[in-house]
């Protein structure tokens, strides 16, 4: 699916790198230092040296979107956690709490500090497509600095997807589970999607796949009070949840 | 009638007769009765209530006093006021580079 570098391999003039030429492709997605094209021969990238990472990390960020956006999923901007065997996502802005939200989850390993990957069905590389059950699954990428150094972590890997929490900060005194309607969770979800095409066609299979998440998975708001426990309120949702969509 | 609020102030000032065409530029996905519409180039996520909604999927080239006849017909809403606000409506989607006036260029 991912063509080699087959074209002239150069230094560009911001440093150190690679860049693989595109000819006469289409850009269908960029993530952080890489962008990637839809050429004749199959997809094509340009990845460059930015400050915190190598290029090679950036090119595979924008495959990573890439891939899972084929795969009717998509890469969010997500901190989450293991409760109960499942993920548990946080989204939202830079600043918004995602972290603080992991951190408030006593006990519960990390799974992705930045980056998680959200898909239908789970990917083996032994398997290309598995397909347990219902519901959608979660992998980490790579990216982000983890809030506490010696906060546990989850092993990298595929497990089912529990819910996805917009976090902002709390109005209240106690922490809230708030719902929200089936329009604003696509429109949550889609400002923490990593941008995955220029083109309308794959912003509308995005859509697609975000109005698909909606409907298995819970997506909600969390209004976030510093200090106060979520994993108890985490799991009466939870079950709330599954019971009401059950 | 109250059509979602979008946040641009519009710079077109439309009258009726124009035409009212959905930017080429854009990914929409009705959820729930609402439309979630996306402008592609500006990169933001609109959400449009249920008239908007409608207004939304009638801006596929016809005159925006005919979008205003439709809404009349579908909505319970006096004919003075759906005018006013598919106007309103029309410029902010215009404003945002959602819509635009068939013939002339996205702004």
């Amino acid at each position: 699916m991912v063509s080699p570098p087959t074209t002239d391999r150069r230094v560009p003039q911001s440093g150190l790198g690679w860049e693989w030429t595109a000819r006469g492709g289409e850009l269908v997605t960029h993530f952080a230092g890489a962008r990637v094209w839809q050429g004749p021969g199959g997809f094509e990238g340009t990845a460059w040296l930015v400050d915190d990472a190598p290029a090679p990390h950036h090119l595979l960020g924008g495959l990573a979107v890439l891939l899972t956006h084929r795969l009717g999923g998509g890469v969010f901007h997500a901190a989450s956690v293991e409760l109960d065997d499942a993920v548990v996502a946080f989204i939202g802005p830079s600043g918004a709490g995602k972290s603080t939200a992991c951190r408030h989850v006593e006990g519960a390993p990390l799974v992705s500090v930045d980056r998680l990957a959200l898909l239908p069905m789970p990917v083996s590389p032994l398997r290309p497509l598995l397909r347990p059950g219902p519901g959608w699954f979660s992998h980490p990428l790579p990216g982000g600095t983890r809030p506490v150094p010696d906060m546990p972590g989850a092993l990298p890997g595929w497990r089912p997807l529990a819910a996805v929490l917009r976090v902002q900060k709390a109005a209240a005194a106690t922490a809230i589970i708030a719902p929200t309607s089936p329009a604003s969770a696509v429109t949550m979800l889609r400002e923490s999607t990593f941008q995955t095409g220029l083109r309308p066609s794959a912003e509308q299979e995005l859509l697609a796949a975000l109005d698909q998440l909606v409907q298995h998975v819970p997506v909600a708001r969390l209004e976030l009070q510093l200090g106060a426990s979520l994993k108890p309120l985490l799991r009466r949702w939870l079950k709330s949840q599954a019971e009401e969509r059950r | 009638m109250t059509l979602n609020e979008l946040k641009t102030e519009p710079k077109t000032k439309l009258s009726g007769p124009e035409c009212l065409v959905q930017n080429e530029r854009t990914a929409c996905r009705v959820i729930g009765g609402k439309a979630v519409v996306i402008t592609i180039d500006h990169n933001q996520v609109h959400v449009f209530n249920s008239v908007g909604t409608r207004v939304w999927q009638l801006a596929d080239g016809r005159s925006i006093d005919s979008i205003v006849e439709a809404i009349v017909d579908e909505f319970e809403v006096e004919r003075v006021q759906a005018a006013l606000d598919v106007r309103s409506f029309a410029e902010r989607l215009v404003a945002v580079g959602a819509a635009r006036v068939a013939g002339e260029r996205p702004e």
